[in-house]
């Protein structure tokens, strides 16, 4: 029996202004393609697509 | 409030560290916590004493063998501290008997504020399932952004881009100085 191949998640790395945004994009019903950060946060919580990888501030 | 006594995963949110790492500390001995039916316990003294110890290892980066001789030092003393209150402790260390000691001072007083307003919301962080694994998890979740969004108010994209940068170039300064004391 061949063994299961483990798909691993896709690991990201998102912006805090980009959770920001998208939180404040949840004052509202959310309407697809009004706020692609918020639509980002909805998709997440439904489905865990990607694995949030947390960092400190990143030098630009 | 001073007898209140918190599980290593609330602690670790009022110290504002991961789990893994207030963990390390007991592990290692530096921070000493009640143990009650296998269950660690943090009192607020003992969350004062891991947050001087994460301050010394953050910015000096004290090793764990120091770490504890300092903390062993601090927390005979801590009581008294904690009445007198004062803004800074300063540690005198004598690594060997030919050398001058060195002086480390911490910020006593703000850290003891940090206890005090994590401790105020330590309601919020309650020893739960994280994540996923918890029943309703995502009703809670969207909940909470909601609300988060009712908090952070009208606001353009442009004005919250703004004001991360800001906070990034503050937060990034160094600030370091030295000073000559006789």
């Amino acid at each position: 029996m061949q063994p299961k191949s483990r798909k691993r998640k896709q690991r990201a790395v998102v912006d805090t202004n980009v959770v920001v945004a998208g939180i404040s994009g949840f004052r509202n019903q959310l309407v697809a393609g009004l706020i692609p950060s918020a639509e980002l946060l909805h998709s997440w919580a439904a489905e865990e697509h990607f694995v949030w990888l947390y960092s400190e501030d990143i030098p630009r | 409030m001073e007898r209140r006594a918190l599980k290593l995963k609330q602690a670790s949110a009022v110290l504002r560290v991961e789990p893994k790492e207030l963990q390390n500390l007991v592990q290692f001995g530096v921070v000493k916590p009640k143990r009650v039916d296998g269950t660690y316990l943090f009192d607020k003294g003992t969350l004062l004493t891991a947050k001087v110890a994460f301050r010394l290892k953050e910015s000096m980066g004290t090793r764990a063998n120091v770490l504890s001789k300092l903390i062993d030092v601090f927390r005979a003393s801590e009581k008294g501290l904690r009445i007198k209150n004062p803004k800074y402790v300063v540690f005198t260390c004598r690594l060997s008997a030919e050398e001058e000691p060195i002086k480390l001072a911490v910020p006593f007083r703000s850290l003891g504020e940090q206890i005090d307003q994590g401790l105020n919301r330590a309601e919020l962080y309650r020893d739960l399932p994280r994540g996923r694994k918890r029943a309703g998890w995502k009703k809670e979740f969207l909940q909470t952004l909601s609300e988060a969004a009712k908090d952070i108010g009208e606001i353009s994209e442009e004005e919250i881009q703004r004001t991360i940068r800001s906070y990034r170039e503050e937060s990034r300064i160094p600030e370091i100085t030295v000073a000559a004391e006789v």
